[in-house]
């Protein structure tokens, strides 16, 4: 009776800390998964908990130090992978988190996100030819799978496959016309391709989506300055 | 009495809005008002704690009061022009930095507003003529140097325009937007590597400079490094 007690109290802690991550508070969170920790800690889900309430709080080595430790006692939680791969990315720590992404899709290969997470690192690490086969995978899930679509069209577009690259910026165009990263991205294709003035225009539809986002208005500048239209480019570079 | 303790509630208000307390300014200026509406200070103190509140409207409404009192106000014209530029109203916000060239021509600082709000609106000939004045007073005036590079690059004048930024870092050599503009008057040349160049002089100065960073993405695009590009893009 006293162990299934025990038992309680440490999910209501557990129960408690999620309430206050939940409203933010996550120094006040951290207090009850150290709790929970206290009286159990073979509680899993209280490391992944403070890990999350960690990495919130910027403290990314705190966090990645509490989900290895999750870890060491399940070590295909999905919960305390995706945290890590978090964390590392949060430190810039590409490779480990790629390795993380790694470990997640094995956990669970039917799973799309997991997939363009691992690619989504590997990208980060500039290797956009793996990256590739990671998007293939979460395309073969679901093929109409917008971000993985998008992210396939940067793997191209950085390995110089610019016209693979815009028929997929225009394939996510075409299943959410207000994916304004797709405009943007075929704009660039189009400008590899030599199209400036398809580029310019891609760069207007992304400004008709976001017209405070300065990144088309920014790369429209510059494919003016290319078309020979210093005047309009210039006025765009006194606003951005 | 009534000027007195209005211009002693000034005096507080301004204290509190030096140290950003804007919204508790605010109430000061208000009971200034209450005992000297006829101090066209207080009013445009009053728009000036507006404006940092973001409430742009009303700040206008002020500063308007306090040039009908005094029409050669400077301090109220400035805040006009900031106000109407902070709404993006750059003609209303370019009429007024003329005023300001009118009631006193000898500062430079005037011409340099009148040029850049006429920048603003896209009038890079019209801007150079200011800023011409602005560098007769003051021919080592950086920012005025700046901006004229900006417009002779409009005219497609970008061995001028590199001259002027030239010019500009030699007398500051931490001027970020220098090198970014150097970096844009390269590529008008097609000399990609030089701008990339020029951005990272910029990147130096401010590694997490937006601006910069997109521009030397274009640049490597521009340049075929494609990869590079787009190692870039995922962080911007």
């Amino acid at each position: 009776m006293a162990s299934v007690c025990s038992a309680e109290e440490t999910s209501y802690f557990d129960w408690k800390g999620l309430k206050e991550y939940a409203a933010k508070n996550y120094s006040a969170s951290l207090t009850y998964y150290d709790m929970a920790i206290a009286q159990d800690p073979s509680y899993l889900d209280a490391w992944v908990h403070k890990g999350d309430a960690l990495r919130a709080l910027k403290d990314y080595n705190g966090s990645i130090e509490n989900y290895l430790q999750a870890l060491q006692r399940k070590d295909d939680s999905a919960a305390a992978l995706s945290g890590l791969m978090e964390a590392y990315a949060a430190i810039n720590d590409y490779e480990k988190a790629s390795q993380a992404a790694a470990r997640l899709t094995e956990t669970d290969p039917t799973r799309k996100d997991y997939w363009i997470k691992e690619g989504n690192m590997l990208q980060m690490l500039g290797d956009y030819a793996d990256a590739l086969t990671r998007y293939d995978r979460a395309l073969e899930i679901d093929y109409g799978y917008k971000d993985a679509l998008y992210r396939r069209g940067l793997s191209l577009l950085a390995l110089g496959n610019n016209s693979g690259a815009l028929e997929l910026f225009e394939q996510v165009i075409a299943l959410d016309p207000a994916y304004k990263l797709a405009y943007n991205a075929k704009g660039l294709a189009l400008q590899a391709s030599g199209r400036d003035d398809e580029a310019d225009e891609a760069y207007e539809d992304a400004q008709k989506v976001d017209a405070q986002w300065s990144q088309p208005r920014i790369n429209q500048m510059h494919v003016l300055l290319r078309l020979g239209r210093p005047d309009e480019a210039m006025s765009i570079a006194v606003t951005v | 009495m009534g000027e007195e303790v209005g211009r002693y509630f000034d005096d507080l208000g301004s204290k509190l809005y030096s140290v950003r307390n804007y919204s508790e300014a605010l109430d000061l200026f208000n009971k200034s008002l209450d005992h000297n509406s006829c101090d066209p200070d207080a009013w445009v103190h009053k728009g000036n704690a507006l404006r940092a509140l973001r409430e742009y409207n009303a700040s206008l409404e002020f500063y308007k009061q306090a040039i009908s009192l005094d029409g050669g106000k400077a301090s109220a014209w400035i805040g006009l022009s900031d106000a109407y530029s902070a709404k993006k109203d750059y003609a209303n916000a370019s009429s007024a930095a003329e005023e300001l060239t009118q009631i006193d021509p000898k500062n430079k600082g005037y011409w340099l507003k009148a040029g850049t709000m006429l920048q603003m609106q896209g009038n890079f000939s019209g801007a150079e003529s200011r800023l011409n004045q602005a560098l007769a007073i003051d021919p080592n005036y950086k920012d005025a140097l700046y901006r004229k590079a900006l417009s002779q690059m409009s005219a497609n004048q970008s061995d001028d325009a590199m001259e002027l930024l030239d010019k500009v870092v030699a007398l500051d050599p931490k001027y970020k937007q220098a090198y970014n503009a150097r970096g844009q008057a390269l590529e008008m040349q097609g000399r990609y590597e030089g701008a990339l160049r020029a951005y990272d002089r910029a990147l130096q100065i401010d590694p997490k400079w937006d601006l910069a960073l997109n521009n030397k993405m274009q640049a490597l695009m521009a340049a075929g490094r494609q990869k590079e590009a787009m190692d870039l893009l995922l962080r911007l």
